[in-house]
Parts: structure tokens; C-alpha cells; sequence
């Protein structure tokens, strides 16, 4: 599964060209101009142009890619929103109980609420949204909400989700697109929802004025939405740029003036005069492992392979130094983030000859590794290197990207594969997706069952409410469980946001999850 | 009795001989008959085959779609019911095919977007920047060759030839990117990359797509200048032109009126050659400008088996390439018969 990270290229040439003409022209970006609209903003003013991803939809309900989310957020309010380290806090709801027991939990409403389009924002709304996202056939959320057995709505501000088993996890959840609330006068007709993929009604910070797949989109404040003092930009665009080489240029050229690069470029828009903002994120880079399949059926392999990559030189050559080494799905600073396994698998060469020599393979093994990002291939290249020197001989396969779903999560028919994922709102669905038996990334699913051990820290965590005392260590030894005792993930590095930025742009907020733009300004 | 008025048509008709205008009419007519008749085959066959590749692919949409989280078995089969990929691989060609014809394209899998809607949006993008570069590589290419072929063996001329024979090599993308750094970059004439469409603006849209168009008629415009200096310096050599000079009538005239009009045919060949071609370099340079055209849409529907997206396109493209070639191919024959035809 390719990640969206913005990958360092080879285009050498191209890279070299623009750096140099980047050095030499550092002057800085020309300012946006506000457009009269802007005026009227109440103090909001400016415009940003983000170079970022389009989403493969604008319908939360419809939307392939997880991706998505960050520029979703941009015209759907959520019923939940997560704060910079990732923790549930208000949104749409201003607050929410549980009833004794878990297995219900209600809801209440800011008064007053409306849709971009006049359509009140209430609880019947929620229950209609609710109900499209778990029934529409071609819903990619459906499974995710499949834990809400029942919406009841007690008043226009008050609603009660119902639930199949306790799950303290749901406001997580809420904070994501299976939150994210569609005007339901937008999806009454089968035309509505066909043209929710270009055309949203949300009740986000703004709203979509036009938008040309493949290119950008043009957005406008939204008045109306629940937390609009806080967004002081009038105009917003999101403009996909396709080659990474092409994205310092367009900074340069004031065509964009927040722009997500890698970190190859780091220095070139540093020597152009722009700022940047390294933020940690939940996208890690991983190697999925079946434990079921020699020579991985014997620990000592595993562990082996887990100490002969060096992680820090993968940080360095992939993402020039600006990620994190990783022994676990998340990163510091999250709530889940186990201490325990902070220097897990230090790099130890010898020690990994040495339990391969345990293993009954003094004299090495060959294996396959599986690569689905056919357009580059040199993460699976440095492992190949660093496995060849303990005497693990890596023969590198790549498959079509478009098959790894099937071959890897579905059929589990792939032993040893470079994967990645990009988080999830809630660590347990993450944790869930990744170890549970019945999780698609548990890459030994079929023939094998998770440990007992691992299950039943998995099922213990959702019993646990988000406001108890001892709610992040029993995370963190959830996460530690799974991590130790079901070693089907070689965990590598985590990838943070990086943008670079106009000095006319300011307050970024260093979102873990999802990027916000509360509080930032655009002079000029 | 009845009266017969036979008209002049007839009269000729009757005695077995065509007037000119009417047997070129029933020549063209007969080409456009005869484009239809390879244009029908060529697509069914070619949408048939990438249908029958696209199943041989082990891909699965349905999976890709609902990914990490949802791709359960219950939920891929869900969906394959919803986009029609739990019939046999014939029949879903045969529903495809039946919605084609009746002019629905269907929706990508992926994005949900009507197909005709996405072509409609991008065809214009990669046709603008292809009819931008013929205009500028028939204004640059047809100055360069003029000035080098009346210029012919002085330091103009050979300065021409060898900018065209370097032109000429040089790719499209790779002018482009010097284009970027030079116009967009350092003096931040142009935008670096992107698209507006003519509706945002006159000035908006050309200043997007004069870098993409400029750079694709590069080679182009070098061609044209190679091709009208040869022809050029043979036709001023002739007889006739020799006399135009002795009567005394004006150089201009003589150029334009006599020289250029004789001499522009293996141009308009090279630029009729060169217009499709410039329609696929406009596809590449989508990359380097970060256009919203048709190619993107075509590497991204093919990556991830989006059926319905990839067969439109094979559809629009096959077709506009085939009536293109044909609208050439008539207007060249036109031109070189009318040219005969004076000339006799």
C-alpha cells in the first residue's frame, strides 16, 4: 500500500535546476490577493493556497482514501474533533455521555446549527447521516459504523447512539470522516448523491465555490461554521501539484504559499527564504511479516530481520532525516505511544547472524520481499542491502499497486511485504486493522489466530472510557502487547508533514491526525 | 410529352465525365465512409481487448476502494455487486457497451464522477495547448524558414538551421522545465504550473497555457522552418521567379503571392504529421505543468483498473485521433489536387 508521503524523486536534473534558480531568485513568494468577498469576512482576510492531494471524493461517505480526511476537513464539520495530539474534544457536539455500561452514548448538539446550504444542522440530521453512511451500497465507511446498532434522536441538539458491544472508542471515530456530517437535503435524491463527489454541503471552516479534478479547488469562508472566529483566512485553494519538483517552483513563483514537501527539498526552500513546519503525524512506513510462512515461522527470524535493519539509515536516505524511527505503530507524543518499546530492536548486525545461526540458518536464508510502489523502489532496495549483509538473501518482487489489497489483506498470499499506513482517528481501530483476527493488515489471518493474549488486550481497550485515569497506560500496554507478542509488523519510521511556507502565512497548527487551520493568518 | 431539362451536372454526369468540384466532393465523401468504416471496428475491437487485459490484471477495484479498514470479503462483494463486477467478464463488456452506444459512459469507480463529464472537462485542456502550439510553430516556424531561405548561405541562415537541428531534439517536458525556471521562476511572468479554464479569463487562461504551448511547438516550429527553407529556396530559384524579379514586381509580392504559396506544401504536410503527435506530447507535458488533462486521467484510471474511465477515454481518444487523421489526409489531398488542377 503506497503512502502519501512526499517521496524524494529521481529527477535529478529537474530538482538540481529549480534549486539553483530557487537560491538564486530568494526573494520570497508574492502575497495572495483577497478577493472583495474576503472583505466581508469579519476580519478574515487573505488567501491561502495549499498544495496538497485532492480527495478522490468529496463525499466523506464515498471517499477510497484515508487521505482524504485532511482535505474533507476543510467543508464538513465533524460531530468530534481531535486536538493537536490527537485526543476527542468538541466539535459539532459540544459534549457526550456514556450510560453505565457503555453500550449507549448521547450526545448534545451546539444550538443553531445550519449546512452551507440553509438545511439545519440537528440530530435528525446526524441519524440521517448516520444511516446513509452504514446503508448506501457503495459506502466505504459502512464496517467502521457497524458498531452503531441504533440512533435515537431525544431532541433537536440531543441524540444517543445505541451500540452492539461497549466501545468508549466511538468519539475517536466521530472525528473523522465517519463523523463528518453530509446536509442531508444533499443527499435526499439519487441525483444529490451523485453529485456529492465534486459537490459538497458540509458546515465546515469553508465552502466549495468550484473545483476542477486533478487541479484545484476554490473554497470560501464559511460564516456559519460552529468554530468560524477561529478561521481568519477569506479564501482558500487546494491545488494538486503532481511532480514534487514542480511544488518549489510553483512556492516560488507566489503561485502557492503553504506547500507539502519532502524532505530532500527542505534545504532548497530554506535557501529560498521560506519557512518550514516539520509536523509528527500517524503515517509510519512498516514491513508486514507472516508468521505462518517459513522461514518466518521461527521467531529467531523475525527477531533477526528486526535487528538487522538499520532504521536510522532508512530515515536518513528516504526522508533525508526528517521522520522518526519506529518500533510501534504510533508516534511520541500520542497517547498510545508505549514507552516500553521505545529502542525495541536497536541496529545489532551481529546479533542478528547470531540468531539466525540459532535459527538453523548459519549460513543464511533467502526470502521474498514484496514491493507494491513499482515507481520507487528504493526502500526495498536499502533493505535488501542491509539484510544481505547478516546473510539474508532478499529477492525483491514487484506487484501492481492495484493488487496489494487483494494479494496482501484479502488472500494473505504474500509473506514479506514493504506496506505503510497513515493512522487512523482512533488508535484502537488502528491497533484493530493491524493485529485483531479479523483485522484486513493481520497479514496471518487465515491459517493462524492472534494470541490470546493480544485479542484479549484488544478486547479489554474498547471497555475502557477516554476520561479514566488509567486510560493511557492501558493503552500503551495494549499497544505493547501486540507489538511483543504478534510480531507480524517490522515497524521502520514515521513520516511527519512537512510544509513549507510563505513568511506571510502564520500560525500552522501542528495537527497529529488531521490538519486544521484554526488560528492561521495570511498577511497582505 | 414530358420535358427533360437536363441541368450541366447531369449533362456531364450523362456523357460519363465529373465536373472537378463534384468528383472531389465524392473523394472526400468517400474518405469520411471509409474513416467510419476502420473508426467502428478499431474501437470495438480496442475496448473489447483492454476490457479482457483489465480482468487479466488480478486487480480488484472493489478491494483498492474500500481498502486497510473495509476491504472485508462480505463489504468487496457488496461493492462488486454495486459497480456491476460480480457478472462474467462478457457481460459486463456487453453492458458497457449497450450504455456506450446509447451515449453513457458510466462513472468511475473510483471518484464517482460521470466519465463524460471528466473527458469533457479535459479534452479542452490538452486541445487548447495543442491548437496554442500549432499557431505559435506556424508563426515561428514559418518566420524562421522564410527569413533563412531569402537569407539563404548568409550568417542568418546557417544560424537558423543549426538552432532548428538542436530544437528538433530537444523533448517537450525538458523545454518545458526550462521554461518554468526561466518565465515562471526568475521573473515570475507566468504561472509555474496548473490550468484555468477560458471562462476564468482570457489573460488568466493564456498566461497558463502559453509555457505548455510554447514549449510543445518548439520541435515543431524547427520542423516547419527546415522543411519551408528547403522548398523555399527551391522554389525561388525557378524560372518564374526569376522572371517576377525581371518584370520588376515588388520582392514582397513576389514572396508572398508566388514563392511562399508554392512552397508551403511539404510544410503543411510536417505540421499535419505533427498535429497529433502534438496532442500526445500534450499528455506528457500535463505532468511537468500539472495540468488537469486527459493523460493524468488515463494513468490514474489505468493504475487502479477504474474500467469505465479508461474505455471512455480509449473511445474519445481513438476516435479524435482517427477523424483528425482523416480531416488531414482529405485537406492535404484538397490542397495538392487543386494544386494539380491549377497547375494543368
Amino acid at each position: 500500500m503506497r503512502l502519501r508521503s512526499r517521496a524524494a524523486r529521481n529527477s535529478v536534473l529537474i530538482t538540481a535546476a529549480l534549486a539553483l534558480s530557487l537560491a538564486a531568485a530568494a526573494c520570497g513568494s508574492s502575497s495572495p490577493t483577497a478577493s472583495s468577498a474576503a472583505l466581508a469576512n469579519s476580519g478574515a482576510s487573505g488567501t491561502l493556497n495549499w498544495e496538497w492531494e485532492l480527495p478522490t471524493s468529496w463525499d466523506p461517505v464515498t471517499s477510497s482514501a484515508g487521505w482524504d480526511m485532511h482535505v474533507l476537513g476543510l467543508v464538513y464539520a465533524s460531530i468530534t474533533t481531535l486536538d493537536p495530539a490527537g485526543n476527542p474534544g468538541p466539535g459539532l457536539a459540544t459534549s457526550w455521555k456514556y450510560a453505565p455500561g457503555g453500550k449507549s452514548v448521547t450526545f448534545t448538539l451546539r444550538p443553531g446549527l445550519k449546512f452551507t446550504d440553509g438545511t439545519p444542522l440537528n440530530a435528525q440530521a446526524v441519524k440521517e447521516n448516520i444511516q446513509r453512511g452504514q446503508t448506501q451500497q457503495n459506502s466505504t465507511i459502512a464496517s467502521e459504523l457497524s458498531v452503531i446498532s441504533k440512533v435515537v434522536v431525544n431532541s433537536p441538539t440531543s441524540f444517543t447512539f445505541d451500540l452492539s458491544q461497549v466501545d468508549y472508542q466511538l468519539p475517536y471515530l466521530l472525528a473523522g470522516k465517519d463523523g463528518m456530517m453530509v446536509s442531508p437535503k444533499a443527499f435526499a435524491a439519487k441525483a444529490g448523491v451523485n453529485s456529492l463527489p465534486t459537490q459538497p454541503v458540509g458546515a465546515g471552516p469553508f465552502r466549495l465555490t468550484s473545483y476542477v479534478p486533478d487541479s484545484h479547488a476554490n473554497l470560501v469562508r464559511n460564516p456559519g461554521y460552529w468554530d468560524a472566529s477561529q478561521i481568519h483566512i477569506a479564501n482558500f485553494t487546494v491545488q494538486d501539484i503532481t511532480q514534487p519538483e514542480q511544488i518549489l517552483a510553483a512556492l516560488e513563483s507566489g503561485q502557492v504559499n503553504v506547500a507539502y514537501i519532502a524532505g530532500n527539498q527542505v534545504a532548497a526552500a530554506k535557501a529560498a527564504g521560506f519557512k518550514i513546519a516539520v509536523i509528527p503525524s500517524e503515517v509510519v512506513n512498516e514491513l508486514d511479516i507472516q508468521t505462518t510462512t517459513a522461514p518466518f515461522t521461527n521467531p529467531k527470524v523475525v527477531e533477526a530481520i528486526n535487528y538487522a535493519i538499520n532504521r536510522q539509515a532508512i530515515v536518513q536516505v528516504q526522508a533525508s532525516g526528517y521522520g522518526t524511527v519506529a518500533y510501534q505503530p504510533f508516534p511520541q507524543g500520542f497517547v498510545g505511544y508505549s514507552s516500553q518499546l521505545a529502542n525495541l530492536y536497536p541496529y545489532n548486525p551481529a546479533k542478528a547472524k547470531q540468531l539466525l545461526a540459532q535459527a538453523g540458518y548459519p549460513n543464511g536464508v533467502k526470502i521474498t520481499l514484496t514491493n507494491d510502489d513499482t515507481a520507487d523502489t528504493s526502500l526495498a532496495e536499502q533493505i535488501q542491502g542491509q539484510l544481505a549483509q547478516v546473510g539474508i538473501t532478499a529477492s525483491i518482487k514487484d506487484i501492481p499497486e492495484d493488487t496489494s489489497t487483494q494479494f496482501l489483506y484479502l488472500d494473505k498470499t504474500i509473506p514479506f511485504a514493504i506496506d505503510g499506513t497513515a493512522g487512523r482517528a482512533s488508535p484502537v481501530e488502528m491497533l484493530d486493522v493491524l493485529y485483531s483476527q479479523q483485522g484486513l493488515m493481520n497479514v496471518d489471518g487465515k491459517t493462524s489466530t492472534t494470541t490470546a493474549a493480544v485479542s484479549q488486550a484488544l478486547s479489554q481497550i474498547l471497555t475502557v472510557p477516554l476520561d479514566s485515569a488509567g486510560y493511557p497506560s492501558a493503552l500503551q500496554n495494549t499497544v505493547a502487547t501486540a507489538v511483543q507478542d504478534d510480531p507480524i509488523h517490522i515497524w521502520l519510521y514515521t513520516n511527519p508533514r512537512i510544509f513549507a511556507y510563505s513568511p506571510s502565512v502564520t500560525g500552522i497548527p501542528y495537527d497529529l491526525v488531521q490538519q486544521r487551520w484554526e488560528g492561521v493568518r495570511v498577511a497582505g | 410529352m414530358t420535358v427533360i431539362s437536363l441541368t450541366r451536372g447531369d449533362a456531364a454526369d450523362a456523357a460519363g465525365v465529373v465536373p472537378p468540384r463534384r468528383r472531389r466532393g465524392r473523394i472526400a465523401l468517400s474518405r469520411i465512409g471509409g474513416g467510419l468504416a476502420v473508426l467502428v471496428p478499431i474501437v470495438f475491437l480496442s475496448s473489447f481487448i483492454t476490457y479482457c487485459l483489465g480482468a487479466l490484471s488480478d486487480s480488484n477495484p472493489a478491494a483498492t476502494i474500500l481498502g486497510q479498514d473495509a476491504a472485508t470479503p462480505a463489504a468487496v462483494a457488496r461493492l462488486d455487486k454495486y459497480l456491476g463486477l460480480d457478472h462474467p467478464l462478457i457481460v459486463q463488456y456487453w453492458n458497457w457497451l449497450v450504455q456506450a452506444v446509447h451515449g453513457n459512459l458510466g462513472r468511475s469507480y473510483f471518484t464517482q464522477i460521470p466519465v463524460s463529464q471528466s473527458i469533457s472537462q479535459r479534452f479542452p485542456v490538452d486541445l487548447s495547448i495543442a491548437i496554442l502550439a500549432v499557431i505559435l510553430a506556424v508563426l515561428i516556424g514559418g518566420t524562421a524558414g522564410t527569413v533563412a531561405a531569402i537569407r539563404r548561405g548568409g550568417w542568418l541562415d546557417r544560424g537558423i538551421t543549426a538552432v532548428c537541428s538542436a530544437a528538433s531534439t530537444l523533448p517537450a517536458f525538458v523545454v518545458g522545465i526550462i521554461l518554468v525556471v526561466l518565465f515562471a521562476v526568475k521573473i515570475h511572468l507566468f504561472p509555474a504550473n496548473g490550468y484555468v479554464g477560458p471562462s476564468a479569463g482570457l489573460g488568466d487562461w493564456l498566461s497558463h497555457v502559453i509555457l505548455p504551448s510554447l514549449a510543445l511547438s518548439v520541435a515543431a516550429s524547427a520542423d516547419i522552418a527546415r522543411q519551408l527553407r528547403t522548398s523555399l529556396v527551391q522554389v525561388l530559384d525557378q524560372n518564374y521567379i526569376v522572371g517576377a524579379k525581371v518584370r520588376g514586381l515588388p520582392y514582397r509580392r513576389i514572396l508572398v503571392r508566388h514563392a511562399l504559396r508554392n512552397a508551403t506544401g511539404p510544410a503543411l504536410v510536417t505540421l499535419g504529421y505533427d498535429f497529433p503527435q502534438m496532442l500526445a506530447g500534450a499528455v506528457a507535458l500535463e505532468v511537468v505543468f500539472s495540468l488537469p488533462g486527459l493523460g493524468q486521467l488515463l494513468i490514474e484510471a489505468a493504475e487502479t483498473r477504474d474500467i469505465p474511465v479508461v474505455q471512455g477515454l480509449l473511445l474519445v481518444i481513438s476516435t479524435f485521433v482517427i477523424v483528425v487523421n482523416l480531416v488531414i489526409n482529405t485537406t492535404l489531398n484538397w490542397l495538392y489536387r487543386a494544386g494539380d488542377e491549377v497547375g494543368t
